[in-house]
């Protein structure tokens, strides 16, 4: 080694303990004759001693046993106390072989009589040898102790769960991340079985497939269950692997990952997947059904077109018809005209439940609507001789909603409280209501008796189910206003109570007016129109 | 009133077709009855005609659609004007009716009051 080459090129630093300056000479010219360079240091006493070995530059000590006031023995021992482990030489006129041996037991290198002078260049070059040995050895233990520690802090620090087994495939060993993992500390578990270890959440079978196989080469696989030490099954990903040193297997080397959270996304998917599939066949049943009734409202309207308009064609071209025979075909007509009714409200459900009703919103003024809705029924309200009254607050008010639907949902209302209405009257009012109109329909009719109140907008609901033939109906008006009303962003909702009228309400978003900043606290005069008795 | 016009009425369905007819011979028109879209195009070819009222769903290949706008893009019937009726009133079916060459759409049931405002719009009482 370089190191090596470089100390036998420089002068040996020798430590010369010694009382006599004489027996130090005599030493020396013994090694110069051998033909080792030598830089000589001196100590005599003890003090002289620790400071000179604690300078740390000496390469080897030759020590005379006998000293003034202490003895090789002595500087030994302080040597080894200071924690070094120079090669020590001692040098002696005389003494005993069990002393020898004891020095040498005691850290000694070697033992040189005085009058055995010749030994002295020999018994240095071997010391140094076996220093140079030692410390060769102790280098390549505290490496291999380094590269241990290194090796086991990697197993130790893995962040994934680490078991180690041993031939017989019982515990070794396992890592921190596998304690925690599973729950169980390696004390507790060294020794055992894979099968006591994790007992077997589907039998054995389930462990099997990846310790039979280790058998092999091969590294193994699987994506499976074992349990934790608190009996809680734990999906996990393993890799196993055997340890195999030159053919022959010293154990075997299993990583585990958990994969519950993987597992539990993929059963997310599925269910969304699942739920989707669910959703589409929804989908799809209801296309199926709204087309259906379509297709059942084209049924329905071609015979109604024969009746309708043959009925109206014999009023309006045949001569020869008596008043009765006008008369009955009036009733073919009217009825005819109901049951178009039906049908336009199976269909208009049918497009609303099928997400397909067509909206065209626009700017919509209220009094104007509400006043030609009540108009269009002005007959109705001659016949009951009930009163009727517009009532919009301010006048210019308007909602933004599908013109056609805005009437729709109106004469609904209307022809609900008109069928209902005995005696007394009908108020249509309209007033805003932050950023809506509220309109009312408020009359003085059968009232809803308070247990059917809240299913008054459910279809095929009907309150008065055994009301007299003009209070018939199909039960879908109201579910479809309520649905006309919430597809364009308002709500809906009635109070009633038996015998006192009813009021239904709705919204509709409005459309800033003109009479907007005014009108805040009643001091316009109430814009009431009468529209006649 | 100079000289009687003739409209041809195209539906399957017997009610409606003859209702249509019906009504067109009281308002004074001559009426061709066809009951599908290949006999309406051959009369079409081979009679004179100044309206053609055509229902929208029919059976078979020609439906209504197919009807018009095979009359549409014939350059003998190019300017004859179609009117549309159909048992199905929704905008789709109007839409579509439009774009095939029809130049009005009524709904069954009709209305004899809108099926007058239609034809008065397509064949101006004057010209008749």
């Amino acid at each position: 080694m370089a190191a090596t080459a470089q100390k036998r090129q420089r002068s040996l630093r020798i430590l010369f303990v010694e009382d006599s300056a004489a027996d130090v000479e005599l030493c020396l010219r013994e090694l110069k004759r051998a033909g080792l360079r030598v830089e000589a240091r001196m100590a005599s006493t003890p003090e002289q001693f620790l400071e000179r070995i604690r300078a740390g530059d000496l390469d080897l000590i030759l020590c005379d046993y006998n000293l003034q006031s202490w003895t090789g023995l002595d500087a030994l021992e302080s040597m080894r106390r200071e924690g070094k482990a120079l090669p020590f030489i001692l040098v002696s006129g005389s003494v005993g072989e069990e002393r020898a041996v004891d020095l040498v037991l005691k850290g000694a290198s070697d033992f040189i009589l005085k009058d055995r002078m010749v030994r002295l260049p020999l018994a240095v070059r071997r010391a140094l040898e076996e220093k140079a040995l030692r410390d060769q050895q102790q280098e390549t233990q505290r490496r291999l102790e380094e590269r241990t520690a290194f090796l086991t802090a990697l197993i130790e620090n893995s962040p994934l769960a680490i078991l180690v087994l041993d031939p017989q495939r019982r515990v070794r060993m396992c890592n921190r991340a596998f304690e925690r993992l599973f729950g169980h500390c390696q004390a507790e578990i060294e020794g055992l079985s894979v099968e006591e270890l994790f007992g077997s959440p589907g039998g054995t079978e389930d462990l099997d497939p990846v310790v039979e196989q280790i058998g092999g080469e091969r590294m193994v696989h699987a994506v499976t269950q074992r349990r934790r030490r608190d009996g809680a099954p734990l999906d996990v990903e393993l890799h196993a692997v055997p340890l195999v040193v030159a053919g022959k297997i010293l154990g075997y080397f299993g990583i585990y990952q958990d994969i519950s959270d993987r597992k539990r996304a993929e059963q997310e998917r599925l269910h969304a997947l699942k739920l989707q599939a669910e959703n589409e066949a929804l989908a799809r049943a209801d296309r199926l059904k709204s087309e259906f009734l379509a297709d059942m409202s084209h049924e329905f309207r071609t015979p109604l077109n024969s009746i309708l308009g043959f009925s109206e064609l014999l009023l309006e071209t045949c001569q020869q018809l008596t008043p009765k025979q006008q008369e009955d075909l009036r009733i073919i007509h009217r009825e005819g005209h109901r049951l178009l009714g039906l049908v336009n409200d199976l269909l208009d459900l049918a497009r609303i439940e099928a997400g397909q009703l067509p909206l065209e919103p626009t700017l919509v003024p209220v009094r104007e609507t509400l006043l030609r809705v009540v108009d269009s029924v002005s007959g109705a309200f001659r016949e009951k001789k009930l009163s009727q009254r517009v009532d919009v607050e301010p006048a210019d008010l308007a909602v933004w909603a599908d013109p056609r639907r805005f009437d729709q949902i109106l004469t609904n209302l209307l022809s609900n409280a008109l069928k209902f209405t005995r005696e007394g009257g009908i108020t249509l009012r309209a007033r805003p209501a932050s950023d809506a109109v509220c309109v009312e329909v408020i009359d003085t009719g059968v009232g809803i008796p308070a247990a059917a109140l809240p299913h008054v907008f459910d279809k095929f609901y009907q309150v008065h189910r055994q009301a007299e033939g003009a209070a018939k109906g199909t039960g879908l008006g109201l579910a479809i206003t309520r649905q006309l009303v919430e597809l364009q962003g308002g709500t809906i909702g009635v109070e009633s109570a038996e015998g006192e009228g009813s009021r239904f309400f709705f919204t509709l978003p409005r459309v800033a007016g003109a009479g907007d900043s005014v009108g805040e606290e009643g001091a316009r005069v109430a814009n009431a129109d009468r529209v006649g008795d | 009133m100079s000289q009687t016009r003739t409209a041809l009425v195209i539906d399957d369905d017997p009610g409606s077709r003859r209702l249509l007819a019906r009504w067109l011979e009281e308002m004074g028109w001559a009426v061709v009855e066809a009951t599908s879209g290949a006999e309406a195009l051959d009369c079409a070819l081979a009679t004179e005609l100044d309206l053609v009222l055509v229902d929208i769903r029919m059976p078979g290949t020609i439906d209504g659609l197919r009807t018009a706008m095979v009359l549409h893009e014939n350059e003998r019937s190019r300017r004859l004007p179609i009117l549309a009726v159909s048992a199905s009133p929704q905008e789709i079916f109007r839409h579509r009716a439009l774009a095939a060459g029809c130049a009005g759409f009524v709904s069954k049931p009709v209305s004899f009051k809108r099926l007058q405002q239609e034809i008065d719009r397509l064949v101006p009482p004057g010209k008749r």
